[in-house]
């Protein structure tokens, strides 16, 4: 019985947080397949650990920060960048562009501008979610605008 | 070619998610996920413990004693007779101390 409340808790956490991750996860990694992945990552641990997360204070924030541990970890273990630039590097376009760009990034500084401009977190979320200093997370955004408008420059 | 701000094309980028229409999973495919995985933790933990009682076995049948001849068993007993101070080496010959 109580095994069953605890499935149909975490299937009610699930989709009541299922976009949100998706979301998260898709800043990030910059494609859908990825962002899929990622996210499923994301809800597999937080299931292993249920018992302990549905008790936090806080079990969406903690969800999250599991989430984009698990697509900074995703982008750095695919290494295909260069092979997704050389697929849309003939195109010329705008959009194409910032992927370009985004994609010769870090995937730390890829993770911060999601977080920070495409998200809107602030910067002591980021600094939760990362486990690194405020100063630190401010100083790195700014280090990963700086590299996002060097690389742009060179797309255009 | 485009001149505008970088940071609000980035932004413009981030707002598009059309891709994410497409993208669909179901809790059911969570709970699957982690069954698999679960499964391969206990596969990989059996290969390691396969390993580990290998190198035991390996490390055990490379310990044991040599056969040695008449020759050989007298030289270590020799060696072991010095070791323990019971004889010393003087000209070539073996004596007892």
């Amino acid at each position: 019985m109580q095994a069953e409340d605890a499935k149909s808790e975490f299937e009610a956490f699930f989709y009541e947080q299922r976009e949100a991750v998706l979301r998260i996860t898709f800043a990030i990694t910059g494609d859908a397949e990825s962002a899929a992945d990622a996210a499923q990552d994301a809800f597999v641990k937080v299931l292993d650990r249920w018992k302990r997360v549905r008790d936090m204070e806080d079990p969406d924030s903690f969800l999250k920060r599991v989430a984009v541990r698990s697509a900074v970890d995703l982008l750095r273990a695919r290494s295909r960048f260069a092979v997704e630039r050389e697929g849309i590097e003939a195109d010329g376009s705008e959009a194409i562009a910032v992927r370009c760009a985004l994609s010769r990034l870090r995937p730390d500084q890829r993770a911060l501008l999601a977080l920070s401009i495409g998200e809107g977190w602030s910067y002591a979320e980021i600094a939760q979610a990362l486990k690194i200093p405020m100063g630190t997370v401010a100083s790195r955004v700014h280090a990963a605008k700086h590299a996002f408008r060097r690389e742009w420059g060179e797309e255009q | 070619m485009n001149r505008r701000d970088p940071l609000e094309a980035l932004n413009d980028h981030y707002d598009d998610r059309s891709a994410l229409g497409a993208v669909k999973f179901e809790a059911q495919d969570i709970v699957k996920k982690r069954t698999e995985r679960s499964r391969q933790r206990a596969s990989t933990a059996a290969g390691v413990l396969a390993g580990v009682a290998a190198a035991a076995f390996l490390l055990t049948w490379s310990a044991r004693p040599l056969p040695v001849n008449a020759a050989g068993a007298a030289m270590i007993e020799r060696a072991q007779m010095i070791n323990a101070g019971l004889v010393r080496r003087d000209s070539g010959d073996w004596r007892i101390r």
